[in-house]
């Protein structure tokens, strides 16, 4: 039995991915839970990378077997929003847990997101890099009044009842994602939002962990003009629709 | 109730409540600074709104953690991760 599912969705992490996946396997396969029965996979939805990040799933498989590491090809780059449905199509878990594949989100806060959500059977539970013991790295004074003013116009536009609206490491009761990802229309990082916004209207409890950001080691971090013009519009969206 | 909604809705109550005391001003016998507060009334709530939620994003902007130990310790096990799975034979 399968409790906890992975959802890695890659688009070119080929040097990220399987030191991901050997930090999942130091945290979880070796943890406090291990002992007590908790069991995991990790589902690699991979978006046909050009630098064949898939090839590289096939040798973590190699090494981990293919119950643990599962591979969901698809043919090219596509949504975020769909990358989940399709890797629930495949979970096995009563839980979901979603992160990022290039190494800002620690596996290890996933101990932590176990533990608040027996502490209250939350419905979610979100990690927070705004609260307590949160933070972040490498983000110059720009970024963060951008994100920090970003977050405050939600905050008091939407009262949605999470402090970090715009983060992707969080873990769901499995038929809640469900529901949830069928109702979320917008995308980049209004997607994330309108999840938490619409779990608030829908009154499903959500609790939440400080996680540290450490903003990709490997690659291209992106925030750019369209990044805001397209958040902003996706905010007034939700703001008159939910 | 859709968000839009409720503001529309708290809105529109705030500016009858004004609106109603403007019609009244004469009534309250007020002094010259009373009636000039009252008459842009509006015009302070926006610019009191403004400035606290610049102080606000201020503070949280000035107390946004920074993680030098998280990026340190993720450093430190990337080496790590890599040696090991080097070791166990990954191509990658």
């Amino acid at each position: 039995m399968v409790a906890y599912s992975i959802l890695l969705p890659t688009y070119n992490e080929r040097e990220n991915l399987p030191l991901v996946v050997w930090l999942l396997m130091k945290y979880l396969g070796d943890s406090e839970y291990a002992t007590t029965g908790i069991s995991f996979e990790i589902i690699i939805i991979d978006d046909n990378s050009p630098d064949k990040t898939q090839e590289v799933v096939k040798e973590l498989q190699k090494l981990y077997g293919e119950e643990k590491i599962v591979l969901l090809p698809r043919e090219k780059k596509l949504g975020l929003g769909t990358a989940y449905i399709h890797g629930l199509k495949h979970a096995r878990g009563d839980y979901v847990i979603i992160m990022d594949a290039d190494l800002s989100h620690h596996p290890k806060f996933i101990l932590d997101f176990i533990r608040k959500q027996r502490e209250a059977d939350y419905d979610i539970v979100s990690g927070s890099r705004y609260v307590e013991s949160g933070g972040v790295f490498g983000w110059d004074l720009k970024r963060k009044v951008i994100s920090r003013g970003a977050n405050y116009v939600a905050q008091v536009l939407l009262r949605p009842g999470a402090s970090d609206l715009t983060g992707s490491f969080r873990l769901y009761k499995r038929d809640v994602l469900e529901k949830l990802v069928k109702s979320c229309i917008s995308k980049g990082y209004v997607f994330q939002m309108e999840m938490l916004v619409r779990a608030n209207r829908a009154g499903y409890s959500v609790g939440e962990v400080a996680i540290t950001f450490v903003d990709r080691v490997y690659g291209q971090s992106k925030l750019g003009g369209n990044e805001i013009v397209s958040y902003a519009t996706g905010l007034l969206k939700l703001f008159i629709s939910t | 109730m859709i968000k839009a909604v409720e503001w529309l809705i708290g809105g529109v109550a705030l500016l009858g409540i004004w609106i109603t005391a403007l019609l009244n001003l004469r009534s309250f016998q007020l002094s010259s600074f009373e009636t000039t507060l009252i008459l842009y009334l509006p015009l302070w709530g926006v610019l009191s709104f403004g400035l606290i939620s610049i102080g606000i994003i201020a503070y949280r902007t000035a107390t946004l953690r920074d993680c030098p130990e998280a990026a340190k310790e993720l450093t430190l096990q990337i080496k790590e991760a890599k040696a090991d799975l080097k070791r166990k034979g990954l191509k990658f």
